[in-house]
């Protein structure tokens, strides 16, 4: 027994030797089930579109930002679009987001990230947000501001700028959470372009109601008007109406495809003890 | 065998054909299928002629056999005549405020059918004319110190009164819109229908005033009078005030008296169409009978002024005290409010944006 013992201890040793040194090539990551690069992220990879949805030039210009982003701010932006999400569900999508994010952080050896996944089998989103980033865009505020944000030109079908529109907003979040000033109900995150919207908003009901007034004090200076009926003449009680008929003629029906319903429907939040996260259809 | 009658479709106007599947007429452009019996009752409504009818009796009133001691007044600018008694002076026109010249004696005029006598004096006049400037926010503040009313007349302006009675016909297209969903679907269901109305409205007392001086549409803002205290003319009631002498006779007033009366028969019969979407009027007569035209003098109390080179005029209804007379409108007044309501407002209405559009 012991001899048996010793003698496969022997062959397993003299194998290892041979393979470390190259003279038998096995692939000891794929061996272990570490290559498996149809759902994995290699550590180089903010960006991965399996989805195929941008060209390589707004690939590249996407990669670039997002890693501007995580250099600088230590948390790393992750956009990924497939069409493996294994069920149409949003917390099919969010599990899989989690997935990657997790895959992602634990080979790069971090623990603080956000991830933007967009499934365009079942055309689901989520976002989701781990260590650091959950603090940095929270789950209640952060993302839905990201959401607003990024998913109508996702509907839309403008990809690099929903990406970029998200990379831009994520270093805002980032670069307050640095300086020790996160964005929250207490901080809002107020840009010029939601300023600019709502001074036009503000601009065009005040238009409406200044006319609507000043009509109304103009017209206290009128008071002359030609009066266009007799109705004030109308002798009283010799309304006669002697013929009524109503003829159904014909009919028509018309029918219209129901929109459904845009990124706007059923918001699914909560990663619970996974990290912060949100997510939609689109 | 049946007569071949020719129909054309209400939809589209094309030829229609019988169509033996389905056992009805079916438009071959527009494939919409119409009951025989329908189709009928459309075409004898529509074949029916109605034309407008609104003549109206002749009645001439006679000629006025003018009492002695009242005089005429030609004014110098619109050669307006106004008539008043010996101790009333008349120096301005009461419509155009300049001089008059006395004319002498009258003659060649009608004799009024009617009279409403003055009710309220010249002090009610002031006071009303103080109360219509109150309250006006775009006013030009300086309008009540600058301008002065320099005379203010009692004025019988004359009235033509129409009586009648209208007989409408009046067909309209409308439609009752039915709306539901179904799976993916959204339908909208609308039926056509052609609806007829009919009947009788009667008239009393159109008023349409008889002088060209008098701008119509103030005279017909300062209606109603109220007719039961109509009485029969006589000369007496015209001591201390002014009566314009008429210009336009009956029959160039009808053309008025018509438009106000096929108006109000048309609002009557429109009111009895309910329950549809949409109602669109098609084809609308009105024939008139048993007109009458009378000739009446109404009390109004007249007004002129000047502000910044411009001229207004006020009247009152001198038997119920209806005020009116457009007023000039300060232009930088109008603009402060303008502004002030536009800055306050978009600045509430887009703090209100900012919060509401995801800040919260």
């Amino acid at each position: 027994m012991k001899k048996i013992i010793a003698l496969f201890l022997s062959i397993v040793t003299a194998v290892s030797m041979t393979v470390s040194s190259g003279a038998i090539d096995i692939d000891l990551d794929e061996f272990y089930g570490l290559n498996d690069t149809e759902n994995s992220l290699t550590p180089t990879d903010l960006l991965t579109d399996n989805a195929d949805i941008l060209s390589s030039s707004e690939e590249e210009r996407i990669g670039e930002k997002l890693e501007d982003i995580s250099e600088k701010y230590g948390i790393d932006v992750l956009v990924y679009t497939t069409r493996d999400v294994p069920y149409d569900s949003e917390s099919a999508c969010m599990d899989f987001a989690f997935d990657r994010i997790e895959e992602y952080l634990y080979a790069e050896g971090k623990s603080d990230g956000i991830i933007f996944v967009v499934d365009m089998n079942y055309r689901l989103w989520n976002m989701s947000t781990k260590g650091k980033a959950e603090e940095a865009i929270t789950e209640s505020y952060g993302l839905e501001i990201l959401d607003k944000k990024c998913i109508d030109s996702l509907s839309d079908g403008d990809y690099e700028e929903c990406f970029m529109k998200y990379a831009e907003t994520c270093e805002k979040f980032l670069k307050a959470y640095d300086e020790g000033k996160p964005y929250g109900p207490t901080r809002p995150f107020v840009t010029a372009g939601m300023i600019i919207k709502a001074l036009l908003i503000g601009a065009v009901i005040g238009l409406v109601v200044a006319l609507i007034v000043t009509s109304g004090l103009k017209k206290q200076l009128k008071s002359v008007d030609k009066q266009k009926t007799a109705n004030n003449f109308v002798r009283r009680g010799s309304f006669d109406l002697k013929l009524s008929q109503d003829l159904f003629l014909y009919k028509n029906v018309t029918k219209t495809r129901r929109q459904s319903s845009s990124s706007g429907g059923g918001r699914s939040g909560g990663g619970g003890s996974r990290g912060g996260s949100r997510g939609g259809r689109f | 065998m049946s007569t071949l009658i020719e129909y054309k479709c209400p939809c589209c106007n094309g030829e229609l054909t019988f169509n033996s599947d389905i056992q009805k007429m079916k438009c071959p452009f527009c494939d919409t299928e119409f009951d025989v019996e329908t189709l009928k009752s459309y075409d004898d409504v529509l074949k029916e002629e109605f034309v407008d009818d609104m003549k109206w009796e002749e009645e001439q009133p006679e000629i006025w056999d003018v009492p002695e001691g009242m005089v005429g007044y030609i004014c110098e600018s619109c050669r307006g005549e106004i008539i008043a008694d010996k101790t009333t002076v008349a120096s301005r026109c009461p419509f155009c405020d300049n001089p008059v010249v006395m004319a002498g004696k009258l003659s060649g005029i009608l004799k009024p059918d009617y009279v409403i006598p003055f009710k309220l004096d010249k002090a009610a006049a002031e006071k009303a004319f103080a109360n219509h400037l109150k309250g006006k926010k775009l006013l030009p503040k300086t309008f009540k110190s600058e301008t002065k009313i320099k005379e203010i007349k009692g004025v019988y302006v004359p009235f033509w009164l129409f009586d009648c009675d209208a007989d409408a016909h009046i067909t309209y297209r409308g439609t009752k819109v039915k709306r539901w969903s179904s799976g993916n679907y959204n339908y909208t269901e609308t039926s056509y229908y052609q609806i007829v109305r009919g009947g009788l409205l009667g008239f009393e007392r159109v008023p349409v005033d008889g002088s060209t001086k008098m701008p119509d549409d103030l005279m017909d803002s300062i209606e109603p009078y109220n007719y039961k205290e109509m009485i029969d003319f006589q000369t007496a009631y015209l001591s201390g005030y002014l009566a314009d002498k008429y210009d336009v006779d009956s029959n160039a007033s009808q053309e008025r008296a018509n438009l106000r009366v096929k108006q109000s028969t048309e609002e009557a019969f429109r009111s009895t169409v309910v329950g549809y979407a949409t109602c669109i009027p098609n084809q609308s007569t009105v024939k008139l009978s048993h007109g009458k035209i009378k000739y009446a003098l109404l009390p109004v109390w007249m007004m002129n002024t000047e502000y910044k080179g411009e001229k207004f005029m006020f009247a009152m209804n001198g038997q119920t005290g209806k005020f009116v007379g457009n007023l000039p409108m300060d232009k930088g007044a109008f603009a402060r409010w303008f502004l002030g309501i536009f800055a306050g407002v978009t600045a509430v209405a887009g703090a209100i944006a900012m919060l509401i559009g995801g800040i919260l």
